[in-house]
């Protein structure tokens, strides 16, 4: 009887499981079969003649190659900047009590709800009128901070109000100033906040593409997503090499799920559904 | 934990985020109004705009395709709403039993962190009519899941399915959590077991979290096109242009900035609704 | 921090992996190093161009270069680079856009005939007539081309080279479906061979009959119209009028239907002939250029398994095809007009265009290219399909250039997609269209 039952739920995740994964085997499938025998019918499962071509050809892309590097810049300067910035949030909203907390709690909680990509065309007006161009991967840099500064805000929020405050009102009877005992104290203490924060920050500035899209549009500017798209339309595409740089997309965010796994169920937990 | 009460600090600490939050989030849904209301398109950005008063919403009520739109909208978020919370919800519900929890979730939660270039494009490989994986091997028949009007929308909400289930799992993994085990037993002591215990016990328990789960769910489909970009663009014949991609497109494939702005508002309006469901729900 | 370091490792380790993958397959065809020889004069004065083309670029590398050095050769005392950077079709014309509306420096631009009108109205695009007349446009070119390169009388732009849209097939399966593909020339003989055809293919495994559902069915629908008699639009007093607002236009939105009845399929993921070369259909509405999908040894012997003839047509009546292609015009802005025009004139010379029309299967819009031995013999040769290509390239006609026009076609797509999809009456639909299109021109 309560095997019975075990099997079917059994059977039903692995179901899923199997549907989950389908989608992603088949572009790492297609990624390494000759472009021939990606549209081959009938389609072969394992490529029967497995090859790096297709690879080769999109980092041998002088533009591709160029917004793959453009696109571990951004990612990395966004979770840098982001990290910055919503730890000091985060530190305010933990240790200090001050008027209007709640309403500016709310408001920053608010604006997480907002997903950014109902502002763009404001926003993009809104950057050209500013910098006379939209064209730069610095203002990439600024609107990503939108997309994980709430988040990651109530990630350092809730994971301060796990550190002691002891310890830095014992530092600052040792005479350390306020951002001091931050810095020296809590910060470290904070390494699996900061872990998940970064790693938040980077997966979506990483996989984010209609912003650069809309934004960028000289080729030495383009991130990899956005490359990725108007590549299709480039080369008039052949799926081989579709999957290719598909695959090519998805390893960080792989990387990081397979690494991080216990620190990003943590941080979404901690951030995003406490808040 | 004592907290403190020094004046000015917090606001400094809080001054870079609320900096950006302000600039990139507040100023433009008030500059979105300004636009709307104007006309501006994307060959006079730079110069001056000329005052357009309502004209840009009344050619929306006068475009067939704007209420197609609205249309199209409410299929692909009843449809992914439902896919999403039923299939995440029976996730966590099942997960929470297994004993092998550990090994599936991170399977599971795989789709969420791929990008959606490779969600569209992936789907868009095993969707294609002649040369996809689903058409070539697993069926003997062949259904144009993206070149049929009626059929598109419905597989972009699969495709959107098997990327956001992720999320709500979780989210009910953590409101299953929280309920007090005692409560738990006491009910199978009552006699209440399996589904009864599901219907009866838990879900009133967690009616909140669902509820702020259904919210933040409708809200980001809502928004969401750039997955329905990749995979069809709008078509075929706009059956796939939600009213999120109809604001996109207006404003960026047709140049007309203030139409795309003036949709944006009906968006934004949508959203301060669900938004302040969501912050009755969540106290 | 070890987690953190962790990753910062593991991300190094991915880019110094890529960057080593992708620095040794590096190439940089963007910038071509001019050459110069080595001890000539050292007073040269040297030049720089900015040119944006649209995709794909293969066939631009190949230009440039031919081109760069015929320049040299006419023009010793120059030293001229050209910066080019290639786009996408619908990048290129936002590109065009946020150019124009930037006053942005540029010297060379391929504008899609279509947006000709456009971009002179923003002001962009630098009037040649002059430059134009004193090359001959007006004798060098085929009459349909020299009026494409025009826009209120004057000259903007000259039309580098054509495409024509056709119909490919596959000449073992229609053995097999008994169809003889002269029965393929009138639209009743179409009709009646599409389900034929179709059984036989999907026992092959293969699609029968395919014709471009979006976003391009108004340009593939627009060869039957003509061959009806209709027009695009009609010039007025006040601008244009619907010129399909009549028997012609209905009877060619009919036509869509009936084909619909009979099986044809309207692909809307279009990879522009990859889904025919790659032996997934039958018979493929394709243009000149789905012979570059099918890799060189299949190009060798390719009229033995493939054949390509004009539109069906209605019988009695002429067949007809739709003239793409692009166009190359001198920005307003440019700092060097007469240079850029020299370069440009270099690059329609019959000796620099034609080794890239053949190899890239283009139609030329240039007399001399298509008629004088000397060039189309290589057309033929590379060609495979001369014959036809030559006949389409004088049946084509092009479409309007005024800057309404794309809404133009986005309105007949619209409603030509309802009849496709069975949502509206080919008469419905034609009247609707014109209704809108021709509001386009009142107030």
């Amino acid at each position: 009887m309560g095997v019975n039952v075990r099997m079917v739920r059994l059977a039903v995740l692995i179901i899923w499981a199997v549907f989950c994964i389908t989608p992603i085997f088949w572009i790492f499938s297609t990624a390494f079969k000759p472009n021939e025998e990606a549209t081959k019918f009938p389609p072969t499962l394992i490529p029967k003649k497995p090859t790096l071509e297709n690879f080769e050809y999109i980092l041998s892309d002088p533009i591709l190659f160029r917004s793959l590097l453009n696109s571990v810049f951004v990612s990395i300067s966004a979770a840098i900047l982001c990290i910055i910035i919503s730890s000091l949030a985060g530190y305010a909203f933990s240790r200090y009590e001050f008027r209007g907390k709640k309403f500016l709690m709310g408001l920053m909680l608010g604006s997480f709800l907002i997903p950014p990509v109902v502002n763009i065309i404001p926003l993009y007006v809104e950057f050209f009128k500013l910098f006379g161009t939209t064209d730069s991967l610095l203002e990439l840099v600024i609107v990503y901070q939108l997309l994980i500064l709430p988040l990651n805000v109530f990630l350092f929020k809730n994971y301060f109000d796990t550190v002691p405050a002891e310890l830095e009102e014992s530092a600052l009877v040792d005479g350390c100033s306020r951002l001091q005992a931050f810095y020296k104290i809590t910060l470290p203490l904070s390494k699996p906040a900061i872990a998940a924060a970064s790693i938040f920050a980077f997966r979506f500035a990483w996989d984010e593409f209609i912003f650069a899209l809309t934004f960028i549009s000289s080729p030495d500017n383009n991130v990899f997503a956005a490359a990725v798209y108007n590549f299709v339309g480039l080369y008039q595409v052949q799926y081989g090499y579709l999957a290719a740089a598909m695959v090519i997309l998805c390893i960080p965010p792989v990387i990081i799920l397979t690494l991080f796994q216990k620190h990003i169920i943590t941080g979404l937990k901690m951030g995003g559904l406490k808040g | 934990m004592a907290r403190l009460n020094e004046s000015i600090t917090p606001y400094l600490l809080l001054l870079p985020s609320f900096f950006v939050l302000f600039g990139l989030m507040i100023v433009p849904m008030i500059w979105n109004v300004y636009i709307a209301l104007h006309d501006v398109s994307i060959t006079n950005i730079a110069k001056s705009w000329k005052f357009a008063g309502l004209s840009n919403f009344r050619y929306l009520v006068n475009d067939e395709w704007f209420w197609n739109s609205l249309l199209v909208s409410a299929k692909f978020v009843g449809a992914c709403v439902a896919g999403q919370f039923l299939i995440g919800f029976s996730l966590a519900y099942l997960l929470s039993k297994e004993r092998w929890s550990n090994l599936f979730r991170p399977v599971f939660i795989l789709p969420w962190f791929m990008s959606i270039i490779v969600t569209g494009y992936s789907w868009e490989m095993l969707f294609h009519t002649r040369l996809g994986f689903i058409n070539n091997y697993l069926l003997h028949f062949r259904i144009p899941w993206l070149e049929d009007p009626d059929i598109a929308i419905w597989s972009v909400a699969i495709a959107n399915v098997w990327w956001g289930t992720a999320f709500t799992m979780l989210f009910m993994e953590t409101s299953l959590t929280s309920i007090n085990p005692e409560i738990l037993d006491a009910a199978e002591v009552d006699g209440a077991t399996g589904l009864k215990k599901l219907r009866y016990v838990i879900i009133p328990l967690i009616k909140p979290f669902i509820a702020v789960n259904l919210i933040l769910i409708t809200m980001w489909t809502v928004n969401l096109f750039d997955l329905i970009l990749v995979m069809t663009g709008g078509g075929p014949l706009y059956s796939t242009r939600t009213t999120s991609l109809y604001m996109y497109q207006q404003a960026f494939n047709f140049g007309e900035i203030s139409l795309g702005s003036a949709v944006g508002i009906v968006l934004l309006a949508l959203n301060l609704v669900l938004a302040y469901a969501y912050l009755r729900a969540s106290r | 921090m070890a987690e953190i370091k962790k990753w910062v490792a593991f991300l190094l380790l991915g880019v110094v992996v890529a960057a080593v993958m992708g620095g040794c397959a590096q190439k940089s065809p963007t910038t071509p190093t001019p050459t110069t020889p080595p001890s000539e004069e050292p007073q040269k004065t040297k030049v720089t161009l900015t040119a944006y083309f649209a995709a794909p670029k293969d066939r631009w590398e190949a230009l440039v270069k031919a081109a760069e050095e015929k320049f040299e050769e006419e023009h010793p005392n120059i030293d001229l680079e050209i910066k080019y950077m290639v786009y996408p079709y619908g990048e290129m014309h936002k590109k065009l856009v946020t150019m124009a509306a930037a006053n942005a420096e540029a010297d060379i631009v391929s504008i899609d005939q279509i947006w000709l009108g456009e971009f002179v109205e923003a002001g962009y695009i630098k009037d040649i007539s002059n430059e134009a007349k004193a090359w001959g446009i007006e004798d060098k070119l085929y009459a349909p081309y020299v009026k494409g390169c025009m826009y209120d009388g004057n000259y903007y732009a000259v039309w580098a080279w054509t495409d024509a849209r056709l119909m490919w097939y596959r000449k073992d399966i229609l053995e097999k479906a008994n169809v003889e593909p002269g029965d393929l020339k009138t639209w009743e003989g179409f009709l009646k061979a599409v389900p034929k055809i179709k059984d036989v293919a999907e026992a092959e495994g293969m699609g029968g009959v395919a014709f471009p559902g979006a976003p391009w069915l108004v340009d593939w629908w627009y060869p039957y119209l003509f061959e009806n008699g209709g027009k695009i639009l009609v010039k007025t007093n006040g601008g244009y009028k619907a010129g399909f607002d009549n028997e012609a236009g209905i009877k060619a939105a009919n036509y869509l239907l009936e084909m619909k009845k009979a099986g044809v399929e309207f692909p809307t993921v279009w990879k522009w002939g990859e889904e025919f070369a790659g032996g997934r259909y039958v018979v493929w509405f394709g243009g000149t250029w789905v012979l570059g999908k099918f890799s060189e040894e299949e190009q060798a012997n390719i009229s033995e398994k493939i054949g390509v003839m004009m539109f069906p047509a209605p019988s009695g009546k002429e067949s007809r095809t739709l003239s793409g292609g692009w166009l190359l015009a001198i920005p307003s802005t440019s700092k060097h007009p007469d240079i850029a025009w020299e370069f440009i004139k270099c690059m329609l010379d019959p000796d620099v265009l034609t080794p890239v029309l053949a190899e890239y299967s283009y139609l030329p819009t240039q007399k001399v290219i298509a008629e004088d031995s000397a060039y189309a013999s290589q057309l033929e040769e590379e060609i495979p399909f001369w014959p036809v290509f030559r006949e389409a390239l004088t049946k084509g006609a092009a479409r309007p250039n005024m800057p309404e026009y794309p809404k133009v076609a986005e309105i007949l797509y619209e409603e030509l997609s309802k009849v496709v999809y069975e949502k509206t009456t080919p008469e419905d639909a034609v009247h609707t269209a014109a209704e809108k299109v021709n509001a386009l021109w009142q107030g």
